[in-house]
Parts: C-alpha cells; structure tokens; sequence
C-alpha cells in the first residue's frame, strides 16, 4: 500500500491508502454507470506492473500445509480494489488473481469461496448486486487461469460488510474490494 | 401463541356511527398537508398504579402519554396542553377545552380487568358538539398495555383521517454492536415506537434486509448462516419455524412479499446480472421476470397486486420502472433529478417511496406511482431504506448522520417537516413496518 497526497475538487487534502486506483483519487465525483465487465476474457496487457513490485515466491513443496496464510504468502494478499460503481478488474487486481491461481492450481483439492463487496455510498440492494458482479468477475479470471468453476463459489456481501466507515472516500474505496476465502481446508472454521 | 386470545378483544362500548370516514367537524383533510393540523386535548385520567402495567407509574397517566406521542408523531395533530389531570370518576366538561382552543378531546379510562387483563375504554369527543364520536373498550394483557394506547391512538386516526391507524404495529430492523456495520447484526421486532423488543437471532450470523408479509406474522430476510451462499429465510414469528426458499443458483436480496403473501418477488444475481424473480411459497416454482443486461433489484407490489414497481441502472444511472405482475409491459417512471432507487409501494397505492441517489447524498422521496409529484421528504446526508405504515401516511427510514459510523432509524411524515427518531437502544438499520396486527 502506498500513501499519497491527493487535492480533491473542494480543495481539501486527502490521504488515500487504496493504491492507485483512478476513482479513489476524485473522491467527488458522481456515480458512474457501471460498466460492463469484459466477457472475452483476461486482456493481454503485461502483469508485472509498476506496483506489481511483491518479490516472485515459490509454491511450497507438497509439505506444506495448504493454509490461509500460505495462501495469502503467496498470493501476497486476499484482497483485490475495484473502482467506484465498476466490477472491471484493474491490472494490480489481475496480478494478484494470477498469483491466486497459481496457487490453487497447485492445491486442486481446495475450494474458495469468492466474496465480492461493495461501499456504503449507494443504496443497500444494489450493491449486492454490484457485489456478485465483482465476484463473478473473480471467478470468471481465474477460470481462465486454469482453476475449475466447479471449485469457485461465487456470494456477495453487498454493503453490509464493511473494512472502513466513514463517508469520507479513503474509507469507502476500501470497502469496494473481492476476497479470495479458501474452503474445505482442515480445521479450519466456516468463512 | 397466547396474545392471539388475550390481545385484541375490541368491544365498541358505543356503536360506531361510520365504521371510518367521517365527514364531521373532526375529519383531519390531509389532502391539504397540515396547515390546521387538528387541535386535540388527552388529559390524564388517573387510575392509580395497576400490576404489570407501565412499571408501577400510574397507568392512566402513561397510557394517555403514549396517546399523546401517537397522535403528534403524525403532523395531523396539534396538542393543546391541559394542566392538571382528572381522577377516573370524575365527570369531565367539555367548557375547559373548548376555552383552550381544543376541537377534539380524547379521554382513556383504564381499569384492571382481572386475569392479568386491562381494560382501557377510549372515546374521542368533538368539543363543540359536546358529544362521543367514537369509543372503544379495549381489553389486553396487561404485559402489553402499551397496546391498548396505541389501538386508542388508532382509533382516533381512523376516525378522524378516514385511513387505518399505524400505531397498534411491529417494526423489524438490523440491529447491531460494536462501532463499525456488520458486527454481531441481529434481526430484531418491537413495537413501531421502539418498545417491547426481542431479538429473533442471535447475532451469529449476518441478516439484511427484512421485511414483513402481510400483516405482521410472517417475515423474509437474508440470512448468511452459510457465508459462502446467503439465503433467503422466510419465518413465522408466531410460531418460530424458518424455511430456506429453494432458489436458482445465484446471490438473492431484497426480497418482498405480494400482497397476498402468496408470493415473495426479489432480485437474484448470478454471473454479474441481476434480475427479478418471484416465487411461489406454496409450490415453490420460481419464475423471471426481468432480463437483460443492468442490474433490476428492490422489487414492491402495488397493494392491489396489479402492478410491480422496481429499480434499474438498465438506463445508466438507477431509476425506477413499473411493469405488470408477469414481467411485462415494463416502463420507466421516475424522472426526477438525480437516481432514484430502493422502491416502496404505499399500502394506500398512491405514492411510492424511494431512495433518491444525489451525488453522494442519499434522501427518501416520494412520487406518484406514475412518476409525477415528486417530492424529497428528508435533507439528511444518508437517508434510506423507506418502509411504509399500514397508513400509508408515515414512513419509517434509515438515517446516518453526517460523520456518524452507525444508523438510526427514523420516522416521517408525508409533507416531511414533522420528523423524529426512534428509540431502537442499539444501532439499528433496515426498517420494515409491519401491517395490522392480529
């Protein structure tokens, strides 16, 4: 995560931790249309980013136990950003989809739960909406990665869940986010 | 369960002259908004302390209070302030409230009735005719007293505004600890002024947008006991049995019962489109009825099942279309400033409440069901999530103040200057109002 200064259109100062994604840096901007999200599949463009910057790691042999943490170690996060009102994936999204499937293509006995989330700025039911379009969205990239669909298991927590209050928009783009929650790992609790 | 039979023995003590509309000199002309609310007097009438009744106070004098709150919540009426109070015998003159500018006086005797059972015998009188408009003996529990104020409250509603009253009513919400939303929510019914809670669930599970059927026995709701697929549970308060609806595959939300509560109609989502749906509860058979790409959610019948109102970005932005019960002859009707979304049907079917989306401002509105005569009701910065009384002449929404973390719940009037919070304890968000009481 970087930090970074950024002036708004009120001309208020404002710290925002999101990475770079666009919409979080014109936190007064109306609602945009969603646009639709790319049925054609992963584009081509390069993935190694300039955030893209996690050192590469190894899958760990068959001895290790398959667990969250290795998972995330790997994955280098569980968690993806998307832009305000949008389930189109961003290429850092895409990096870390890529390193998430590598991972559980190396694990085919694992399940994952894909949790699409949405900020508190819109109304209530159609966020889960928006949620759902996020996880599908997911789902859809990394069964082009090679993951079976019949192991992703797409839900959508709309707004109810979120990672950050406040109405200011440094809280809210955080909530507008996918995670990648593994199931059928042993002892471990229901996500 | 027991208060089927104790509650609601209502006995007219005089026989009503008109069952609801009244054209006299009592009738509340809302068509005109509130410029001459309707002048009112409820005094106490003590009755001295009755077991289980209003924790000792005086039960005469809590009752009337509840009264009071009832009746000024509306806009409709004004109190005129009375000093002093009159014992349960005393014969009551008219002459003091007509000189206090009062043209209506409602008077609430409560006696205990025995057998754990209040007695509460309401009447409402037209001052300056000096005579009964209307009463009632209202007999319940005395673990539910506060009902017998309310039942009087909507007695003077009904006749005074020819429109059911909403007092005698439930409300379910989200409640929830903690400082940050969806933290330990639980859904949660109590009285519509915020009394008598009980917590349905547990808080172990995050629960989301609930609604009542059909008078206040049933409730759907979403239910995430399995994180990984969210549900929708229908429930029957009376007698605690829950079903989870059979769906297709998909993440289902915002449901809403058919007036008939034959039906459930609700938005399902699956591989990044959502549409309306409705299912059958007795035979289970799911049917679409939207298509298409955009997101169509919040479905809400017209009260006379003829018609569907629900919110779609199908357009660009959300806004809100009509179409017939089976899908078709679907239309856009709002076309106000600004998007507009999470519509309610009025149970009147003359207006449909929504969310309107204003920047990043959200206000609960009012339109015509044919999109003309809108009108935003609140100037808060997030107000949402409308829910009707069974009036159709007040609306409960959610409201998070600015900088606020967690809601309130709020309640409105129609011309939206009489506005006030309602007491839930906890942070409660998601109103849904129930309909008349058993």
């Amino acid at each position: 995560m970087r930090a970074r200064w950024i002036r708004t259109g009120r001309g208020l100062a404002c710290l925002v931790l999101c990475g770079a994604l666009a919409s979080c840096q014109r936190p007064t901007q109306p609602l945009l249309p969603p646009p639709l999200f790319e049925f054609q599949g992963p584009s081509p463009e390069p993935l190694a980013s300039r955030e893209n910057n996690l050192p590469a790691q190894e899958i760990r042999d068959a001895d290790t136990p398959a667990t969250m943490e290795d998972f995330e170690r790997y994955a280098g996060t569980i968690r993806i950003l998307f832009g305000r009102g949008s389930a189109e994936l961003t290429p850092i999204a895409r990096a870390v989809l890529d390193r998430q499937a590598a991972w559980l293509r190396a694990h085919p006995d694992i399940r994952a739960s894909l949790q699409g989330h949405a900020d508190e700025l819109a109304p209530r039911e159609q966020q889960f909406a928006l949620g759902e379009k996020r996880a599908a969205a997911m789902k859809f990239y990394l069964t082009a990665r090679g993951v079976a669909p019949q192991r992703l298991f797409v839900t959508s927590f709309g707004r109810e869940r979120p990672v950050a209050t406040g109405s200011d928009e440094a809280s809210q783009c955080q909530n507008r986010r996918g995670e990648t929650v593994l199931l059928g790992l042993p002892g471990l609790s229901r996500p | 369960m027991r208060r089927s039979i104790l509650s609601a023995v209502l006995v007219p003590l005089v026989a009503l002259a008109s069952p609801l509309r009244a054209e006299g000199p009592l009738h509340v002309d809302i068509t005109q908004g509130v410029a001459s609310p309707l002048l009112i007097a409820v005094p106490d009438i003590l009755s001295g302390s009755i077991p289980d009744v209003a924790g000792g106070e005086d039960a005469g004098a809590a009752l009337a209070k509840i009264v009071r709150a009832d009746l000024v919540s509306t806009g409709l009426y004004r109190l005129v302030p009375f000093d002093g109070h009159y014992a349960i015998a005393d014969e009551i003159a008219f002459a003091p409230f007509a000189r206090a500018g009062a043209q209506a006086l409602v008077i609430g005797r409560a006696r205990p009735a025995g057998n754990n059972l209040l007695a509460y015998d309401c009447a409402l009188y037209d001052v300056f005719g000096a005579h009964v408009e209307a009463s009632q003996r209202i007999i319940v529990a005395t673990a539910q007293w506060r009902r017998a104020a309310h039942k009087c409250a909507d007695m003077v509603f009904a006749f005074t505004t020819g429109d059911p009253g909403h007092f005698d009513t439930r409300m379910l919400v989200a409640a929830q600890d903690g400082a940050i939303p969806g933290q330990r929510t639980r859904l949660v019914s109590m009285d519509y002024d915020g009394a008598n809670p009980t917590e349905l669930t547990q808080g172990k599970e995050l629960v989301a947008t609930p609604r009542f059927g059909p008078g206040s026995r049933r409730i759907v709701f979403l239910s995430y006991v399995d994180a990984a697929a969210p549900r929708l549970v229908v429930a029957d308060l009376d007698s605690g049995s829950t079903t989870a609806l059979k769906l297709p595959a998909g993440v289902p939300s915002a449901p809403r019962f058919s007036p008939d509560g034959a039906t459930i109609v609700f938005s399902l989502a699956y591989d990044g489109d959502a549409d309306i749906y409705a299912v059958n509860l007795a035979s289970n058979s799911v049917r679409q009825l939207t298509s298409g790409a955009g997101t169509d959610t919040s479905p809400s019948f017209a009260p006379d099942g003829s018609a569907i109102v629900f919110e779609s970005n199908r357009s660009g932005d959300s806004q809100l279309y009509v179409m017939a019960p089976d899908g078709s002859d679907q239309r856009r009707v709002s076309f106000g400033a600004g998007g507009h979304a999470s519509p309610v049907w009025s149970p009147r079917g003359d207006l449909i409440a929504f969310t309107q989306i204003d920047g990043g401002a959200l206000r609960i509105g009012i339109m015509k069901p044919d999109g003309s005569k809108e009108r935003i009701l609140t100037s808060g910065s997030r107000d949402e999530d409308p829910s009707w009384g069974m009036s159709g002449r007040a609306i409960m929404f959610q409201r998070t103040a600015a900088g606020a973390m967690l809601p309130t719940i709020w309640l409105t009037d129609l011309t939206g200057k009489v506005q006030q919070p309602v007491a839930t304890g906890a942070a409660a968000s998601e109103p849904a109002w129930s309909g008349k009481r058993p």
